[in-house]
């Protein structure tokens, strides 16, 4: 899984890279609010895959409603003239960090656990 | 099987986050212009204009002192030969003409100021600004007045000097300059206050824009020397006939 997620993002900025698209600068922004939510899912996913809890139909559903959401906020905070994407920044760059620190927890415990078996085995 | 699906979704997501960094990326550095600099790299240019402005400082004061030693060198060679006197005296009027020397002297200083804001759209435009051409006026009145030497904002006028309005601020020297305007001149004092404020005057004039001026006669005043280049790429000087 954490493999099949490496090959697409390196997969992906390169097919970007060499294939020269590019859409109006203005909803540029939007667009990274977004991409902000599709990597807080990414990372979730992640740490649900880890903690063996994930579930497909969850994580789509997540990555697109929440990207859609961002972006959409953005623009709305735009029109009002209220900085409303501040609310998916904090909200989604927190979870981000929150998924990156449980994931990193859930990893080094298993590394542990293989440690102390292979300790115990000896 | 399910999870082979899943991870084949996964890594279609994943996908399409990657392509939109790499686009992201492209279109930022594509459009500098356009208004998208990241942050860092705004902080980057600003640092670079720094070192850049220090660095000029220190290319002028070395300029300088090598005017001094050139002009330490000239008055010992003055001094010496009897001809190259003479030629050095003429290189220091026509130094003076073209205005790549500082100057002091009478003269007069008249400071340009916007109106008094009565109004909440009043910071939003310069009067003074958007009618430069008073201050061209004001110049050439100057001038007429026997100016020997204008400056304006420490922009000395000289023969490539231009007041135009680019954008928000009025190059002068192809400087950006903004309100309030000091205007020196160096010549009789009398003589420029009493042609700046005749009746119908260019004082009155500006003064009907509701522009605040205050000329200030003075006994010493000093006006610094052009610091850019002077090049002739077209003008060149005509052979006398024999």
């Amino acid at each position: 899984m954490l493999v099949a997620m490496v090959i697409g993002l390196v997969g992906g900025i390169a097919l970007g890279f060499s294939l020269d698209i590019s859409y109006p600068t203005e909803y540029s922004f939007y667009i990274t609010m977004g991409l902000l939510a599709a990597i807080d899912s990414i990372v979730g996913a992640a740490r649900s895959h880890l903690e063996e809890k994930y579930n497909n139909l969850i994580f789509i559903t997540g990555f697109v409603t929440n990207a859609l959401l961002a972006g959409c906020l953005a623009y709305l905070g735009d029109r009002l003239g209220v900085p409303l994407y501040y609310a998916a920044i904090l909200v989604f760059g927190g979870r981000l960090f929150l998924n990156l620190a449980v994931i990193r927890r859930v990893l080094i415990d298993k590394f542990l656990e293989k440690k102390d078996k292979g300790i115990t085995k000896k | 099987m399910k999870k082979i699906s899943s991870m084949l979704i996964i890594g279609f997501l994943t996908l399409c986050i990657g392509l939109v960094i790499s686009i992201q990326i492209t279109t930022t550095q594509g459009s500098e212009i356009g208004g998208l600099i990241p942050y860092a790299k705004a902080q980057w240019y600003l640092e670079e204009l720094k070192q850049v402005r220090t660095e000029k400082d220190a290319a002028l004061q070395e300029l300088n002192e090598l005017e001094k030693r050139l002009e330490k060198i000239e008055t010992k060679k003055a001094n010496e030969d009897f001809i190259f006197a003479g030629v050095v005296s003429d290189l220091e009027k026509y130094k003076m003409a073209a205005g790549t020397v500082d100057v002091k002297g009478s003269g007069a200083v008249i400071t340009v100021d916007d109106p008094i804001a009565t109004d909440e759209y009043a910071d939003d435009h310069s009067v003074i600004m958007l009618r430069y051409e008073l201050l061209l006026s004001l110049v050439n009145k100057l001038k007429e007045a026997g100016a020997e030497a204008i400056s304006i904002n420490g922009q000395r006028i000289i023969v490539t000097t231009e007041i135009s309005l680019a954008g928000n601020n009025v190059n002068i020297n192809t400087v950006p300059t903004a309100p309030p305007y000091i205007i020196k001149a160096i010549g009789n004092p009398q003589t420029i206050e009493s042609t700046l404020t005749i009746r119908f005057g260019i004082i009155e004039q500006m003064k009907s824009y509701g522009l605040r001026i205050q000329i200030e006669q003075k006994d010493e005043l000093e006006i610094p020397r052009y610091s850019g280049i002077l090049k002739f790429r077209y003008a060149e000087p005509v052979e006398a006939a024999e």
